[in-house]
């Protein structure tokens, strides 16, 4: 545990140092807030638009599709504001400046997980908390406190499902170099999460359920604060998230054993 | 045009050179267009026609921004910021016997040219495997119509982005305006995500002021046979106007950014 609060105090320092140069282009920052919750407002427009016109869409009602779209953009935005580190990776590992890192009495993947948390993400955070609360009450999608604790049970898998599938991308950075368009390949099966998995059928839903959880990552918890989850399934969701969590360290540790550094 | 058909053939060597990349970056595209597929084919289920779109109707507009995304959108035009920040600007264009805008031009044709053979396979197998119903135009002035406001897309397109690029003669960080304009302008205002029109009616006109509608809404409602005779030429006739006002406002930021120029050293 006390080694948990140290990495903190480090993260802590970090971040201060990586918020520091965002503060220096404030024009940039601001453009890219605006961009982020303009998308995010023609997204809500779009899909309010379209429910609008449907009763239901896979069984849900308009407001729960609603729902299930605000928990995608909180959890997207959450993951993104941990993780933003691996998209500076592959450079650090190019450089040979990832061997700096591994002399630094810091867990290996310390560095390129945690080491760029995107602060713009932290900042859109509060809208997008602000508006589901205010959705969900608006529209009586209350489950009872008992849906709150599974909603954060299951939010706590997806945080374990977000390190594993980032750190999964950085081991495949360390063995092939190659992490660009495989970090966009995982943002755009995530960006599936905005509707329900229940609306794909077949075969994808399944990819999506036990392949690549999307369903666990997003569709889970937003049915968690529906209410419909029961207590054994969150349990089982988060299990799920540890397991694939300790199985991408197992194989991150397997990368990191064929990884040649700098001068490799 | 000799140099430039060289260009264009080197810049199509070098766009198939990382084979891994190429599979993922389409890989990508198959997923979104797969995902934006599967989201309609569930508000379709039970319904014939909403918003206006019959179901045959809808799902040629997703495929069909699908295929004009790869005929406009594709370009390298965003990497003139980049040259234009670290100097490389001076030895590989002003000092050489071409044009600046004919280099990219050529480099971008090359670029359409393999997103198009690709966004036109993976269609055709998403079309037969999904069994989605297209929609194909009787009569032969609507497919002219059609390619003549695509033709005029892409140069527009060009045109828009090489403007954008030229903000690194004056400003440090160009990345935050090309998100912008790449995130939210391209796919949503020129109506790639999903057609303008069925969004709430004040912020539909509000966009129809500006360009971006008439990159890829506005050729596929011609597509569809949704517009009018007269709001197609008038369309045509705004296009133009816009196209017209990029190239001379282009040509302007050129000339006044290189007077401002200083790259390393200079």
């Amino acid at each position: 545990m006390g080694e948990i609060f140290h990495l903190f105090r480090v993260w802590r320092r970090v971040a201060k140092m990586v918020v520091l140069p965002d503060l220096l282009q404030t024009a940039s920052g601001l453009l890219f807030i605006v961009g982020k919750l303009a998308r995010f407002a023609l997204f809500f427009f779009f899909i309010f638009a379209v429910v609008q016109k449907t009763n239901s869409l896979a069984g849900y009602s308009p407001a729960q599709i609603i729902l299930f779209f605000l928990i995608f953009n909180l959890i997207d935005s959450v993951l993104q504001f941990f993780f933003r580190g691996v998209y500076y990776f592959r450079p650090l590992v190019l450089l040979g400046n990832f061997d700096l890192d591994l002399l630094k009495p810091l867990p290996s993947f310390f560095r390129p997980l945690f080491g760029h948390p995107d602060f713009l993400d932290l900042v859109t955070l509060f809208p997008f908390t602000g508006v589901i609360i205010w959705f969900v009450c608006k529209n009586n999608l209350w489950g009872g406190w008992s849906a709150l604790a599974i909603f954060f049970l299951l939010f706590l898998g997806s945080l374990l499902l977000g390190f594993a599938f980032h750190l999964f991308t950085c081991s495949i950075c360390l063995l092939t170099t190659n992490i660009d368009h495989l970090i966009w390949v995982y943002r755009d099966l995530v960006g599936m999460g905005k509707f329900p998995v229940d609306i794909y059928r077949g075969a994808v839903r399944f990819l999506l359920t036990f392949v690549f959880p999307v369903a666990l990552l997003v569709t889970l918890p937003a049915k968690g604060l529906l209410g419909l989850v029961s207590w054994p399934v969150a349990w089982g969701g988060l299990a799920v998230g540890a397991l694939l969590a300790f199985l991408s360290w197992r194989f991150w540790h397997f990368a990191l054993h064929r990884y040649e550094s700098g001068g490799g | 045009m000799k140099k430039y058909w060289r260009i264009a053939k080197m810049a199509l060597e070098e766009h198939l050179v990382y084979r891994l990349n190429i599979f993922l970056w389409r890989f990508r595209n198959v997923v979104f267009l797969f995902s934006l597929i599967a989201f309609w084919q569930a508000v379709f289920a039970g319904k014939g026609e909403i918003f206006g779109y019959q179901k045959q109707q809808l799902f040629t507009y997703v495929i069909g921004a699908s295929i004009l995304k790869a005929l406009v959108f594709s370009s390298r035009v965003a990497d003139l910021a980049g040259m234009i920040k670290s100097g490389e600007v001076v030895h590989k264009f002003l000092l050489k016997p071409w044009q600046v805008i004919g280099v990219f031009f050529s480099r971008d044709l090359a670029v359409k040219l393999t997103d198009i053979f690709f966004t036109l396979a993976e269609a055709f197998v998403l079309i037969k495997l999904m069994r989605l119903p297209i929609y194909w135009p009787e009569e032969r002035e609507t497919i002219w119509l059609f390619s003549l406001s695509c033709f005029l897309a892409i140069f527009l397109f060009f045109f828009l982005s090489f403007l954008l690029s030229l903000t690194a003669f004056w400003v440090d960080n160009v990345w935050a305006p090309r998100w912008l304009f790449g995130a939210i302008f391209l796919n949503f205002f020129a109506g790639a995500f999903f057609p303008l029109d069925i969004l709430p009616r004040p912020l539909f006109q509000l966009i129809n002021l500006t360009p971006f509608p008439y990159l890829v809404y506005f050729p596929l409602k011609i597509y569809l046979g949704q517009l009018k005779r007269g709001e197609i030429y008038q369309g045509i006739f705004l296009l133009s106007f816009w196209l017209v006002f990029f190239v001379l406002f282009t040509r302007w930021t050129w000339q006044k950014g290189l007077k401002n120029y200083s790259p390393w050293g200079g």
